[in-house]
């Protein structure tokens, strides 16, 4: 699984970005995106119109976690999402890994790469076939446990948030570029995800 | 060793009894916004920004003692150890409500440090990551200028200074504290 | 301090509150986007004629190289007038955004018309010849019978009527149904449509004229009539089969010309040849279908008594469904005082696309005579034949068939096929029902029911009340049939009685309240999918069926378009659409969110999508630019500016870093290969926008040399004016950038 979190202002600048992977069941943290490096604006643009869900979303229910929200099936992203109170957006993109099967066949037919290849064809047979390791948390997006484990992520980046932007030294609404806050956050992916 | 506690004593009761309470964040963000301001107007120079603060204690130093002497109805210290105690145990408990430890005395007891366990004037504060903040500017350093406002007003010049900061990535933050000489009463303060 | 377990709830973000300061994402990319303000003269022909809706002089600095003006602060506000002026200036018709919808709704409407079959005498097509129709009597009336003139009222089941302003029939060559099909077949029919998009796309590439017009501008959720086309091109791509009869003759034109010298003869052979001559329909399709006899009269060289006599004689023959169609037999040219030009095809098949045949060389002109008297046949043949045949035969079948399962007693013995050994003696009606819930109607082998089954009358009423646009009761009777089919393991049947199911349900326009219902439909669309594509492997119809629903659950709107964005990713992930196709789905889901409007208004508008429409938008631009179309690509990034401008701040600048310098590439990427495309001297073009790219990477990098440094990759590609820059995967780039030297040297 890898994730792209970000922190975006209530007016939608982006305050803080991170990519990592999972660190559970044997992940080495580092994210691995179906994108190739270069494409990595994909993750910008899907986090960014996930925005219209969670403007809808976020009136639904009083929830300063709302969950997973919107999903980019072209490359199987997930969003879910988090309201502080005074209108920040944390969102976070998980996306689980590749399939060896899909990726092979996604880098020969690479004019489809900007899409993604996701489904393969056991989405059509309902997608039980290719996913070994679903029983891990990680691997399946839209679990409780993986909601449990997000939600318990974003309290605790939110905790840091809120030390972060009350130091007198950070200005609001400019990119938090706290190494502190980087490694907490880093911390905490370690922790849950 | 018992004057001490007795010290510490008088601090706890003024602490509860005799201080109106104000919210911690309010003072740290004001400090913070005053800090970062100078840090602001004075364009990075660090050098100049520690300078201002500690004018600004200064001036508040001058002020407050005033104020210590009124609430506490504390007597005149015998020795610069007691006045240490004194400044420890009840100066920063009463307004700050933390009380710094005292120690490292040099032999001739004209010298001590203040390590600061807690330091509610730099909560949540991370210096700017700008690769000079974390070498020049004492964050704190309006406290040194407070000591110095005060005590001199109570016939002692001293220099007052941190050593170290937690903020800049030590281990404590310790504020070294020399007494430079009793002020003989023809003399009047001096201003900067 | 606040925690979060005790925040109070729904606080609206000050986002939404006045007074809060925008500054932050103007602040922090200052120099981005004065980039090649140079090549703004020749940019805005990019858009076309409606770049005049832009204001004249460049805005800003940092909009002027925006080919679109309107994510400027001050198109913004001018937006909602200039436009609208422009297009009543340009006098396009200004279509409501109900109309954009329903024209959709209408052309799907319109794809499941009748099938008529044209069977003339070789002296009639003879005749025709003459008047330059090559195809003889059937390309001469096929186009007339597209669109029927006037209003065509149709009664359904329950006997009250519609009027249908836009209804017309097919009409097929005979010999085409009965070969099934034509000889030309080689490539599967979605190969097809792909290579006629490909040729009509490369034979319209100047994208200032040419049939292939770009989204409009403000015509929200309007249809690029390049899309249109490839939906008239999917849904005329199905072969004759045999688990729909939509494509089986309804009815058959007999036609003889007033030059036959044994017309009656000459009928009762040609009415022989249908019935069982070499003429005779696949055994498969229906065989009680309506002859029509037409008796072509030749008005320059016959008798006008002599034909009348021999109609009058037909008539005694064979009833009423004859018709005496006046025709001159010159050859008609535009300078002839009444030409008129022949309409054309609106429902060629690809493979008809590829042989040439809507190409027709020169003299696509008749008498105006000749068309009234062919108008008026058409609606004749149409109006009191077919209609009064198929709303006979839809109530004759519903009454013998469907209204026996759907009673109680249907019901009944429904259930007692699928349980063995019980009700056996009340299931006579059904010739050959056997146990175990199977109806041995099937014919397993060769794949389909013989037309007098009751399941194959049964999907024959449902394609007729379909055909018929009585939605209704086409939707419960392929509900009535569909288990069957899964039941015989007929599935390719199965396939298309939920397909049609479900594509009924969204065309009546009454039915499919609440989620409920939706969730039903998009059960039924993937049932219909999983048999098309898995158990048939009929990825025609696959796509068909998807591209059915997702228009239908746009023209829905509501929560039914994310069903039908959903739909629309799912064919292409799956690779039914070739790269054309992609795109134009790719700009499909684009619209699909764009048509999701909120509610409320400004900036509490809750429940659009207009960042993903953007989103969308932007990634059919980028792949128009890879497939090098770029005027096509301009109008998606234009589409995409427009979509974007409600959400962004109001310098129109993307808060996020690498979207905006995405879209900075694309949109010079677009220009240098417009320019290139043109064969204009784009040297100072590519020079002038290159710099500023250039200084701004390095500022960029220079600025942020922290710890983003899957930013600085990005940035630092565009030290070149290659549209690789775009990071299209690496194979698309070795392509592209030796012609792009090409012109870089020129």
């Amino acid at each position: 699984m890898s994730y792209y979190f970000t922190i975006l202002s209530p007016t939608d600048a982006p305050l803080f970005n991170i990519a990592f992977g999972t660190s559970k069941s044997g992940g080495d943290g580092i994210a691995r995106f179906r994108f190739p490096d270069t494409a990595q604006y994909m993750n910008q643009f899907i986090i960014h119109s996930s925005l219209d869900i969670v403007e809808e979303a976020q009136w639904m229910n009083g929830n300063l976690y709302l969950k997973h929200i919107d999903t980019y099936p072209p490359a199987q992203a997930y969003i879910s999402a988090f309201l502080t109170p005074s209108g920040a957006r944390f969102l976070l993109l998980h996306q689980p890994p590749q399939l060896p099967s899909t990726s092979s066949s996604g880098g020969n037919t690479g004019s489809s790469s900007l899409l993604g290849s996701s489904f393969s064809a056991s989405a059509l047979g309902g997608g039980s076939s290719g996913r070994a390791s679903s029983s891990s948390i990680a691997a399946n997006p839209t679990a409780p446990q993986t909601e449990e484990a997000v939600r318990q992520f974003m309290n605790e980046v939110y905790e840091n948030y809120v030390k972060t932007v009350m130091s007198p030294f950070y200005r609001v609404g400019l990119e938090i570029k706290s190494p502190v806050f980087r490694a907490r956050v880093t911390a905490a992916g370690k922790k849950w995800l | 060793m018992s004057s001490t506690t007795k010290t510490a004593r008088i601090g706890e009761e003024l602490w509860k009894t005799r201080v109106d309470k104000v919210n911690a964040e309010l003072v740290t963000l004001t400090y913070g916004t005053i800090v970062a301001q100078l840090c602001q107007d004075y364009d990075g120079d660090y050098t100049e920004v520690n300078k201002q603060l500690d004018k600004m204690g200064y001036n508040i130093g001058l002020r407050l003692i005033e104020d210590f002497l009124a609430r506490s109805n504390v007597g005149r210290c015998a020795n610069f150890r007691e006045t240490a105690d004194m400044v420890a145990k009840v100066g920063f408990k009463m307004f700050l409500n933390i009380s710094p430890t005292v120690t490292n005395w040099t032999s001739d007891n004209n010298q001590f440090s203040l390590i600061f366990e807690e330091n509610p004037l730099a909560d949540f504060v991370e210096l700017p990551d700008d690769g000079r903040s974390q070498d020049e500017l004492w964050f704190s350093n309006i406290l040194c200028g407070v000591l110095r406002g005060a005590l001199e007003m109570v016939q002692m010049q001293i220099d007052a200074h941190f050593v170290s900061d937690i903020l800049r990535g030590d281990d404590t933050t310790e504020m070294r504290v020399s007494l430079v000489r009793y002020i003989e009463d023809e003399m009047p303060p001096d201003e900067e | 301090m606040t925690s979060p377990g005790d925040a109070p709830p729904v606080k609206p973000p000050p986002s939404f509150s006045p007074g809060v300061p925008r500054v932050a994402s103007k602040a922090r990319y200052p120099d981005q986007r004065r980039d090649s303000s140079p090549a703004l003269g020749s940019t805005s022909d990019l858009a076309g004629s409606r770049i005049n809706t832009s204001p004249t002089p460049p805005l800003s600095a940092t909009t002027a190289d925006l080919p679109i003006r309107i994510a400027s602060p001050h198109a913004r506000s001018v937006r909602s007038i200039t436009p609208q002026l422009t297009r009543s200036t340009l006098g396009s018709p200004l279509e409501g955004r109900f109309e954009g919808s329903e024209d959709i709704r209408s052309l799907i409407a319109r794809a499941f018309s009748p099938v008529v079959a044209v069977y003339a005498s070789a002296d009639t097509d003879e005749l025709v010849r003459q008047k330059g129709f090559k195809g003889g009597f059937w390309e001469l009336i096929r186009p007339f019978g597209e669109d029927v003139h006037g209003k065509v009222v149709i009664r359904d089941i329950i006997g009250a009527g519609h009027g249908w302003e836009d209804y017309g029939v097919h009409f097929v060559d005979l010999g085409g149904v009965v070969q099934n099909r034509s000889p030309g077949q080689d490539s599967s029919p979605l190969a097809q449509v792909e290579e006629v998009l490909e040729r009509q796309l490369n034979s319209a590439d100047d994208p200032l004229v040419g049939s292939v017009q770009p989204n409009d501008v403000l015509g929200m959720p309007s249809t690029s009539s390049i899309y249109k086309f490839f939906l008239r091109q999917l849904l005329s791509a199905s072969p004759v089969s045999s688990h729909e009869t939509f494509r089986h003759p309804v009815a058959c034109v007999i036609a003889i010309s007033s030059r036959n010298t044994a017309p009656l003869e000459s009928l009762r052979q040609l009415y022989a040849d249908t019935s069982n001559g070499d003429k005779k329909m696949p055994p498969w399709v229906h065989s009680e279908f309506l002859r029509y006899y037409v008796l072509v009269h030749d008005e320059d060289r016959d008798d006008i008594t002599e034909s009348t006599k021999l109609y009058d004689q037909m008539k005694r023959h064979f009833g009423l469904h004859c018709h005496l169609l006046r025709l001159r037999s010159n050859q008609c040219v535009v300078t002839d005082d009444d030409s008129v030009r022949v309409p054309e095809c609106e429902w060629l098949s690809p493979s008809e696309h590829l042989q040439g045949v809507g190409q027709t060389d020169g003299v696509p002109y008749l008498f105006d005579s000749d068309v009234m008297a062919i108008k008026t046949f058409v609606r004749e043949l149409v109006a009191q034949s077919v209609i009064p045949f198929m709303e006979n035969r839809v109530a004759v079948w519903n009454d013998q068939v469907a209204s026996r399962r759907r009673g109680l007693s249907g019901r009944f013995m429904s259930l007692s096929r699928r349980w063995t050994g019980f009700g056996a003696g009340s299931r006579s009606s059904f010739a050959g029902s056997g146990s175990g819930g199977v109806s041995g109607n099937y014919d397993a082998v060769h794949g389909f029911y013989k037309p007098d089954t009751p399941e194959a009358i049964l999907r024959k009423l449902a394609d007729f009340a379909f055909m018929l646009r009585d939605w209704k009761l086409s939707a419960s009777t392929y509900e009535l049939v569909r288990s069957d089919y899964g039941n015989d393991k007929a599935w390719r049947y199965h396939a298309g009685a939920h397909e049609m199911c479900a594509v009924s349900m969204l065309l009546n326009p009454l039915a499919i309240s609440g989620k409920t219902k939706l969730e039903t439909v998009d059960q039924m669309l993937e049932t219909a999918c999983y048999s098309y594509l898995t158990r048939c492997s009929d990825a025609t119809n696959g796509l068909r069926c998807l591209t059915l629903a997702i228009e239908l659950l746009k023209s829905r709107g509501g929560s039914a378009t994310e069903s039908a964005t959903r739909w629309a990713m799912r064919a292409m992930d799956i690779g039914l659409v070739g790269s054309i196709g992609q795109i134009l789905f790719s700009e499909r889901v684009s619209a699909c969110y764009a048509s999701k409007v909120g509610l409320g208004s400004g900036v509490w508008k809750q429940g659009s999508r207009r960042r993903k429409a953007g989103m969308w938008s932007v990634f059919a631009a980028d792949l128009w630019l890879k497939n090098r179309k770029p005027a096509l690509a301009s109008a998606s990034l234009e589409e995409a500016e427009r979509l974007y401008a409600d959400v962004l701040d109001t310098d129109g600048v993307f808060p996020m870093p690498e979207m905006q310098s995405f879209i900075d590439n694309l949109r010079h990427a677009i220009r240098v290969q417009y320019l290139g495309a043109r064969g204009l001297d784009t040297d100072e073009y590519a020079d002038d926008s290159t710099a500023p790219l250039e200084t701004q990477a390095t500022e960029e990098t220079s600025e942020k040399l922290d710890k983003r440094s899957h930013r600085r990759s990005l940035m630092g590609i565009p030290n070149s004016t290659d549209p690789g820059s775009l990071n299209p995967p690496p194979v698309t780039r070795e392509n592209e950038t030796p012609s792009h030297d090409d012109f870089e040297r020129a």
